[in-house]
């Protein structure tokens, strides 16, 4: 919190661009104390130029542990923040996840049905292509495969509680694994298509003709 | 047992010494006396700031003074944690130097 009340004529005023640049190397927390703290001192100078080139000389001094203090700060709070954010949108998340399972599940299900003899040559999903050819960009690898590593990614990151926390050892970062069924599940079965995608395509290419 | 490094400790130490005049201006200060050289206003600060994180000082705020451009100060004070880890070291150090031999001249 500053005060409004304009400077004082009988106290030395720090140099303006200096100050300046001091407070954009400040977090908006640290700003007012440590630009106060500097005042302060600038103010027990003898003249104001002895103040200004004081100011200046302090300022580029403290200018690296100040700027790395500040980022240091903007990364653990935007990480915490991206943090709590995955847990409040982990609903839509699995809707997003079923939705991007959709190309992978559409070429898996009848492929093994066919496999184990339960559907014989699916006409009934040709026919679905073949009057909505728009579907044909389900089949499209990107779509496939970005929908994959999506759900995937998605339901990873909410099962993990990842944080940056500062304690008597200094900055660490502590991950640790929840058990929230729902994601777990999303998981298994990305993991799931994925090898079977990778079995097929094995047995398509070196299989026995 | 955690372990403070050494501008840690001196810090701890001045502010308990300073208290309740503790914050940045009079711990630059008196650290600058006590070491016999300069150190930047941001070499105390951010330490400090990360002690009170860790829970070893506790923070409070005067009003607004004109001297500082019409901002306040942070004054610090140690805690019960900040005080337990400064008797931790002190113990420690005692253990250090009991029983070493003379430093001769160095000393």
């Amino acid at each position: 919190m500053t005060d409004n009340t304009p400077p004082q004529s009988d106290f030395l005023q720090p140099p303006k661009l200096a100050e300046r640049i001091l407070s954009l190397l400040l977090s908006q927390d640290d700003a007012e104390i440590v630009l106060g703290d500097f005042a302060e001192i600038c103010n027990q100078q003898n003249s104001q130029e002895q103040a200004n080139n004081w100011y200046w000389k302090e300022t580029f001094h403290s200018a690296p542990t100040l700027l790395q203090h500040k980022l240091t700060r903007q990364f653990e709070r935007s990480f915490n923040a991206m943090n709590n954010s995955m847990q409040l949108h982990n609903k839509n998340f699995l809707w997003i996840s079923l939705l991007a399972l959709i190309p992978a599940l559409m070429l898996i299900i009848p492929g093994i049905s066919q496999s184990l003899g339960y559907l014989t040559p699916n006409k009934a999903l040709d026919n679905l292509y073949a009057n909505a050819p728009y579907l044909e960009i389900l089949r499209s690898p990107v779509l496939l495969l970005g929908g994959l590593l999506l759900a995937f990614l998605l339901n990873l990151l909410p099962s993990l509680n990842m944080r940056f926390e500062r304690g008597p050892a200094g900055l660490t970062s502590v991950i640790t694994f929840k058990p929230v069924l729902v994601h777990w599940a999303f998981i298994g079965l990305s993991l799931l298509a994925v090898g079977a995608i990778l079995i097929y395509a094995f047995f398509e290419n070196f299989g026995p003709i | 047992m955690e372990f403070l490094t050494r501008m840690e400790e001196i810090l701890l130490l001045t502010v308990h010494r300073l208290d309740p005049e503790a914050y940045g201006v009079t711990i630059r200060a008196a650290v600058e006396e006590l070491l016999g050289k300069s150190v930047s206003v941001g070499a105390v600060y951010v330490p400090l700031d990360r002690l009170a994180e860790r829970g070893y000082l506790k923070t409070s705020y005067s009003d607004p003074t004109p001297e500082r451009g019409g901002r306040r100060k942070k004054y610090f004070k140690l805690t019960q944690d900040g005080l337990k880890i400064l008797g931790e070291t002190k113990a420690l150090n005692d253990a250090l130097w009991e029983n070493v031999p003379s430093l001769g001249s160095a000393s």
